[in-house]
């Protein structure tokens, strides 16, 4: 009984705490899908389009649990090696590198200034606001 | 006409703090303002008359959400920012700076000789800006009391993801140099294949060129990207035992031959972590001042595929090329043919620490007229090395190994701490 008392503790912290990471663009953004392949070219600094316009990525970058998730689950490469990649992109095309933002206010600032803009964000982050559109679940803590 | 006051991402430092690049080059108030103030004005001119708001809107399409999202408070219409949806990407302006101390000891006389001083301090500086369609970008390297201008280019994104760039450019067909440019920090090794050498370094193929780049990359449905790179402009010379690009500098010293080069690429994961490629060039040298006797130029083509392949935590890049020369004596032709391919391997044992070797070699060189010109020039080279990595800006690297110039035959010992700061 107290094992199960115990497991179901556990589980509904963890319920509690889980914390979705999702791909976020204004509400009047053309971008209406985004596959994980274009999600992790945008963010290495490729060019990647909506219809002709090149969309412009945008990190958080004052959350570092967001950030854990974001190299796990977008890129797939540790910081190091994703400073590097970013540094190469630079080097060959002065291509930019995604802005980084400080905290969630200046991301959601931001998506709601571009409709090429696209965020990575909490979920919890965006919870009620009209005028963003989550367009693709990232990761799921 | 009117240029609309940009305040999307791209004046991003309002509302984003900005790229790491851009929040670094803030910390550089110095440069930032002396090159911006030389930059930011002829370009902002003709951003003006190249204002996006000339263009049609994008088609904005009704946005299905893939996931559902909860609504309960409307706060938007309060806060609601002045919204323009004609901004577009704006890099900026992005410094960077490489740093090198080297110690190297060959042992060989003649090679040491070539080489210069056991111990070297060299430091480069890549500036790049962009605004709207306007790109900049240039990279000089300092050593001792000398300063180069590597490239000089000034950029026009005619299209997402194409760029036509004018002024001093690499040339693209070589991959490693494209690949690490002169950004001795990303490049895990101490040495370049000696094919790959810079013109400065001995080198024996075209590596830069003044005239035009063009550069575009397209996705394909499959997650393929592919990527074409091609320039046209002037070649070095050969003038003693050296090959002179072109001088942003002194453009107009000296008689300069057209080159042409082309590299595609196919990026199977689309981004590049596979590659594979093929690449062409063409320059002709001119040699009128390369000490030899009755010889007006060289006529350099070369063709060569290359693959670059991550495995887990390995990597595995090489290149291989075929060199034609041929003499233009006047009254007579003279071709000649060589082979040079290399393989080098990376193996990342950890975060902090990777260990390289590589093979080189350059097969038919023994009794070329042209590859005798450059003295010092490595026909065959095998080193090892040990990379260690501080955070993600500094690194120490040892590499030796054994190297072949002509008939010399000697060991190599090198030591290099190299940085990037940005």
């Amino acid at each position: 009984m107290r094992r199960l008392l115990a497991l179901f503790l556990l589980l509904t912290t963890v319920s509690a705490d889980a914390r979705d990471l999702v791909l976020v663009v204004r509400g009047d953004s053309p971008v209406t899908e985004m596959d994980s392949l274009a999600v992790r070219k945008l963010f290495m600094g490729f060019t990647v389009t909506a219809g002709t316009q090149p969309l412009h990525a945008i990190r958080l970058g004052g959350d570092s649990s967001l950030d854990s998730a974001f190299l796990q689950s977008v890129v797939g490469m540790s910081a190091a090696q994703y400073e590097r990649r970013l540094l190469r992109m630079a080097l060959k095309q002065g291509r930019a590198a995604p802005s980084i933002a400080e905290n969630a206010a200046e991301v959601i600032g931001a998506l709601r200034e571009d409709t090429r803009a696209v965020g990575c964000l909490w979920a919890d982050q965006i919870v009620g606001r009209n005028d963003l559109r989550i367009v693709r679940l990232l990761w799921r803590g | 006409m009117k240029l609309c006051p940009y305040t999307g991402p791209g004046a991003p430092l309002r509302s984003t703090s900005g790229t790491r690049l851009n929040s670094v080059a803030a910390r550089h108030p110095v440069w930032q303002a002396l090159l911006a103030t030389c930059l930011a004005l002829p370009l902002a001119a003709l951003a003006d008359m190249n204002s996006p708001e000339e263009s049609p809107p994008a088609a904005v399409e009704s946005p299905p959400a893939t996931i559902a999202l909860e609504h309960n408070h409307d706060d938007g219409a309060a806060e609601e920012p002045t919204r323009h949806n004609h901004s577009h990407v704006d890099p900026g302006l992005n410094l960077f700076g490489f740093l090198t101390a080297n110690y190297t000891h060959l042992g060989s006389a003649t090679a040491q000789a070539v080489e210069g001083k056991t111990a070297k301090v060299e430091g480069a500086l890549l500036a790049t800006y962009g605004h709207g369609p306007f790109r900049f970008l240039t990279e000089a390297v300092a050593y001792g009391t000398e300063i180069e201008v590597e490239r000089f280019q000034f950029g026009l994104e005619v299209h997402p993801g194409t760029v036509v760039w004018a002024g001093r450019v690499h040339q693209p067909s070589s991959y490693w140099n494209t690949e690490f440019h002169h950004g001795q920090y990303l490049m895990n090794s101490i040495t370049r294949p000696a094919i790959e050498n810079w013109e400065d370094e001995g080198g024996v193929v075209t590596q830069h060129v003044g005239g035009f780049l063009l550069e575009t990359e397209r996705g394909l449905a499959n997650g393929t990207t592919l990527r074409l790179a091609t320039s046209a402009g002037y070649a070095p010379a050969i003038e003693t035992g050296k090959l002179q690009p072109f001088d942003v500098v002194h453009w107009h010293n000296g008689v300069r031959h057209s080159a042409f080069a082309l590299r595609i690429d196919v990026l199977p994961d689309g981004i590049g972590e596979q590659a594979f490629g093929f690449m062409s060039g063409f320059s002709r040298l001119q040699a009128r001042d390369s000490g030899v006797e009755n010889l007006d130029h060289v006529d350099l083509t070369t063709i060569g595929l290359y693959g670059d392949v991550h495995v887990g935590e390995a990597r595995w890049l090489g290149s291989v090329y075929r060199i034609r020369t041929r003499f233009d004596y006047g009254q007579q032709l003279v071709s000649e043919y060589a082979t040079s391919w290399f393989l080098h391997g990376e193996y990342r044992v950890s975060e902090d620490w990777m260990g390289f070797l590589r093979h080189e070699s350059t097969l038919g060189t023994q009794s070329s007229h042209y590859f005798n010109q450059f003295p010092g020039f490595v026909n065959e080279r095998n080193v090892v090395g040990l990379r260690y990595e501080s955070g993600s800006n500094h690194a120490l690297t040892l590499e030796t190994g054994g190297a072949r110039s002509g008939n010399d035959r000697y060991a190599e010992l090198r030591l290099q701490w190299s940085a990037v700061f940005h």
